[in-house]
């Protein structure tokens, strides 16, 4: 909808101005207990421009696309970064990029479905599951289809165009045990649009009925003792370890505000078993959740090596914290809506695999968890971490036992990563991340299962 | 612009295209933002944009469209394009629109000093530099506005206008290699008399923050007492109303609330409002059309109002709410703060909580943050590497007391809360 000769408007654009149009349609379907309580379409779009000057940066934005505001946009970004200029002081040079160019279309080539056969879609998912299981207290099903188009060109006469598109369907189950709820929850999908996700409803029956069978030992399940232990983190906890653990620790906008990785370069800060990555666009040849080729400052994307076997090798950067830091740029700047400014963001982070097999992981505790679902995570600055543990169970003498009821386990980053003995030799990936940071963004994740020890929350 | 006409235009158009009930809401914003970055007044982002949202009813079935274009051309292809996503739709007989009503509302700040804005700043990051120089992070003080327009076919048409300065803070302090947790905080504004440092307590927490560069482990694990303070109450709050309260949870039927009103569902010391038309930064219409009006949540223990919108109270059969709004108010006790950390035997001062979502039941676990030590009256120390499990249902109803002093965040107001039986385990 957006792509078109913004080259033309090169010229326009005084050193260092950055000018992006940018699309968002979002439809949003809602079933809670077979009722549609969402049957949204959102559209977002407009253009806007970001000058720098000096040191300082002025942003300014128009929801309509045209000459007049193109060139209004222009010129209030160009004001504003001179405004707080003249305010500073300072004499900054401004910041310069080799000339990059790409465009990437990751739209589907097949015949998009309409709103009906969406909606008979989900209903179709919906009646197989209350069929199916009519013992459950609640389901609700969201799908949330994201189309992300942006068009960029730079000062630096870089340009670059990406339509990504993203499909999630989210599927929640609640039962109930002596008048007390039970959740879980699952999401399907990931990049690309819902025809490339989705056939028909027998391809992800297999995993609704594991969903409801985990939740069925959940409703009976037992809350974990509270205390340090021995666990496994499936793939999804690892994908969120790397993300909310690790990940924002080492964006070069929270070292510079005291994260603890600052006084780490090059020094040992986890098990040697442990390489993380954050991934541009593809890993193994393989195109993953969420790829950029070009951030939103016209800088070629690369992969970010952040852990080594253990040794922190570098930050994520921006422009500004590249020169800061003296760092090679790592393309990570990314902005949510056309009124956005670009910020320090992950892309696709993951812990590489091991070569251990999960059942021999399982096999080396005596007395700890296996946690397979999170619902949410966060991150500090002292690499003090958080996750939501919504599904696990026991493990004793080298088995899994019980299941156990929602609870939360936290850590230190570089702690739990030392803490690290074994890693499984397969991986996944999840691309129903959204993190949050001013702005949300769409982020990938994965990993393989590891073996560590980490604090349980429960009683 | 003449705003009505392009609600009047849409919603004909709309009746045309065979609604029999439609609602349009025209939302016109402007923001003026400054942010920080090392101190120093970094990004100066000027942003407008326009909203409208298209609300079509046919058949009992109902679709939404949002855009953010307003010529005839647009509204003509999203109107298009809604007429099928509604046809799509199963029909429901809770798919409504507000009933007639005309009014205007302004709230806050009508004309901003942005001068002022800048100078503020600027002044916070130079207090920064010298009274809280350990202290590192970026702030944004914006100011904000927006106008919302909401016509619908049964003849109702509000205006909301409002205008605010806004002040968001995220921070850590470090000191050598030490740091502590990130906190942040917050607070809306319809003047800018107060240095920044004063607003919404903020002073308080950056000196806070200071000590806790000394935290350590509590290195054990008893049951005990809590002080939530009003930073963190408001986020246990919005907990609260979700899982207990609000749409889903009762649609749904999994809301332990769901038959309790008029029942004692807290201690009696606790009252808590829903107050969109009384804080400083409110709202005079709900997102569904209707004139938002104060109402107690529970008061003194009892539960007099659940948070549902019109479809929600259609689907339940229960009443709709006069607001379902997080301008949320908590009425102060009567013991000063000094005199509530004396009662505490042992507990924790819990200043911000980082955990997993609580399900239906309320049972919660997550880490207690930027967080402190009590016991026999006195904060001992700060602490680490420490989980805070419990009963959220059940936390409220154990209240002790309720602080006299209070923190306005400007679109909320609330006091420390003493309660207990809660799990505290260190490492």
């Amino acid at each position: 909808m957006i792509k078109g000769n913004l080259e033309s408007l090169f010229g326009k654009l005084k050193p260092y101005t950055e000018l992006r149009l940018q699309e968002n349609r979002n439809t949003i379907l809602a079933l809670m207990d077979g009722n549609l309580v969402r049957n949204e379409k959102t559209t977002t779009s407009g253009v806007s421009a970001r000058s720098f000057n000096n040191g300082y940066w002025g942003f300014a934005s128009d929801p309509e696309v045209n000459d007049t505001t193109i060139n209004r946009v222009l010129e209030v970004s160009e004001k504003n970064a001179a405004f707080l200029a003249t305010k500073g002081g300072e004499i900054q040079e401004v910041h310069k990029s080799e000339q990059v160019s790409q465009s990437h279309d990751f739209s589907t080539t097949k015949e998009r479905w309409s709103q009906d056969e969406t909606i008979e879609f989900l209903k179709t998912v919906d009646a197989y599951i209350s069929t199916s299981y009519p013992d459950l207290k609640s389901r609700m099903l969201y799908l949330n289809c994201l189309d992300m188009e942006k068009n960029l060109i730079t000062s630096d006469c870089s340009s670059s165009y990406l339509y990504w598109p993203r499909t999630v369907l989210y599927i929640m189950m609640t039962l109930e045990n002596e008048g007390v709820p039970c959740e879980m929850m699952q999401s399907f999908g990931g990049r690309g649009q819902l025809e490339d996700n989705f056939s028909t409803v027998d391809s992800i029956k297999t995993e609704i009925d594991q969903l409801y069978i985990e939740l069925s030992k959940k409703n009976v399940g037992v809350i974990p003792t509270a205390g340090t232990h021995d666990v496994i983190l499936d793939a999804d906890l690892a994908g969120i370890l790397a993300h909310e653990a690790l990940g924002h620790t080492v964006e070069a906008d929270l070292v510079r505000n005291g994260s603890i990785a600052g006084d780490y370069m090059n020094k040992k800060v986890a098990s040697e078993l442990i390489t993380l990555v954050d991934f541009a666009h593809t890993y193994n040849g393989d195109l993953l959740p969420v790829p950029l080729f070009i951030d939103d400052e016209g800088i070629e994307s690369k992969d970010a090596l952040i852990i080594e076997k253990g040794i922190l090798k570098t930050f994520m950067h921006n422009r500004d914290s590249a020169v800061e830091f003296d760092m090679d740029n790592t393309g990570n700047a990314r902005a949510w809506e056309y009124s956005d400014e670009p910020l320090i963001r992950m892309r696709n982070t993951c812990i590489l695999p091991g070569d251990s097999k999960l059942e021999d992981m399982i096999a080396s505790i005596e007395n700890g968890y296996y946690f397979t679902k999170t619902s949410n995570g966060q991150a500090d600055t002292t690499g003090e971490f958080m996750f939501g543990v919504s599904g696990g169970y026991e493990i004793k003498n080298g088995k899994l036992g019980k299941a156990i009821k929602d609870t939360t386990i936290s850590g230190k980053a570089f702690d739990v990563l030392s803490s690290v003995t074994m890693v499984s030799d397969d991986m996944k990936w999840s691309a129903g991340g959204m993190c949050g940071k001013k702005q949300p963004i769409p982020t990938g994740m994965g990993g393989p299962a590891i073996k560590c020890k980490i604090n349980v929350g429960g009683q | 612009m003449d705003y009505k006409k392009i609600l009047e235009y849409s919603l004909n158009t709309m009746k045309q295209m065979g609604a029999e009930k439609a609602q349009s809401e025209l939302i016109v914003t402007e923001k003026q933002e400054l942010n920080t970055e090392s101190n120093k007044v970094k990004l100066f982002r000027s942003n407008e944009n326009i909203t409208l949202k298209l609300k079509f009813i046919k058949d009992k079935k109902q679709g939404t469209m949002t855009l953010n274009k307003i010529s005839e051309e647009a509204i003509d292809a999203g109107i298009k394009e809604l007429v099928n996503i509604a046809a799509a739709s199963p029909e429901d007989v809770a798919y409504d629109i507000a009933p007639k009503s005309e009014d205007t509302f302004i709230i806050g700040v009508k004309e901003p000093d942005f001068d002022k804005v800048f100078d503020n700043l600027h002044e916070f990051t130079l207090d920064m530099k010298t009274k809280f120089a350990k202290i590192s992070g970026d702030a944004i003080l914006s100011y904000d506005k927006h106008v919302r327009y909401m016509m619908n076919t049964n003849d109702l048409y509000l205006i909301e206008n409002l205008g605010y300065y806004d002040f968001n803070i995220m921070f850590a302090a470090k000191d050598g290699d030490k740091i502590t947790s990130f906190n942040y905080t917050g607070a809306a504004m319809t003047d800018l008399n107060k240095k920044l440092t004063e607003v919404g307590m903020i002073d308080g927490l950056l000196e806070q923050t200071i000590l806790e560069l000394d935290a350590k482990s509590i290195g054990e694990k008893f049951v005990g007492e809590v002080i939530i303070t009003p930073h963190c109450l408001t986020d246990l709050l919005h907990v609260y109303a979700g899982i207990a309260l609000q749409d889903r949870s009762l649609i749904t039927d999994v809301s332990v609330l769901k038959d309790k009103l008029g029942e004692q569902v807290a201690s009696p010391m606790f009252t808590w409002h829903a107050n969109p038309r009384t804080v400083n930064v409110g709202q005079a219409i709900t997102s569904d059309g209707f004139v938002a009006e104060d109402m107690p949540i529970i008061q003194n223990g009892v539960l007099k109002n659940h948070m549902l919108s019109q479809y929600g109270a259609k689907k339940t059969g229960r009443e709709r709410s006069k607001n379902h709004s997080d301008r949320y108010v908590v009425e102060p006790g009567t013991i000063t703060l000094e005199d509530m950390i004396k009662d505490v035997k042992k507990g924790i001062l819990l200043c911000r909580f980082s955990g997993g979502h609580p399900s239906a039941d309320g049972n919660f676990a997550g880490v207690a943050k930027n967080s402190f030590l009590i016991e026999n009256g006195e904060i001992r120390y700060p602490i680490n590497e420490t989980m805070i499990s419990g009963n959220l249902f059940k936390i409220f109803k154990d209240i002790k007391n309720i602080s006299l002093k209070t923190v306005d965040f400007g679109a909320s107001v609330l006091p420390w809360i003493h309660t207990d039986n809660a799990t505290i385990s260190g490492k």
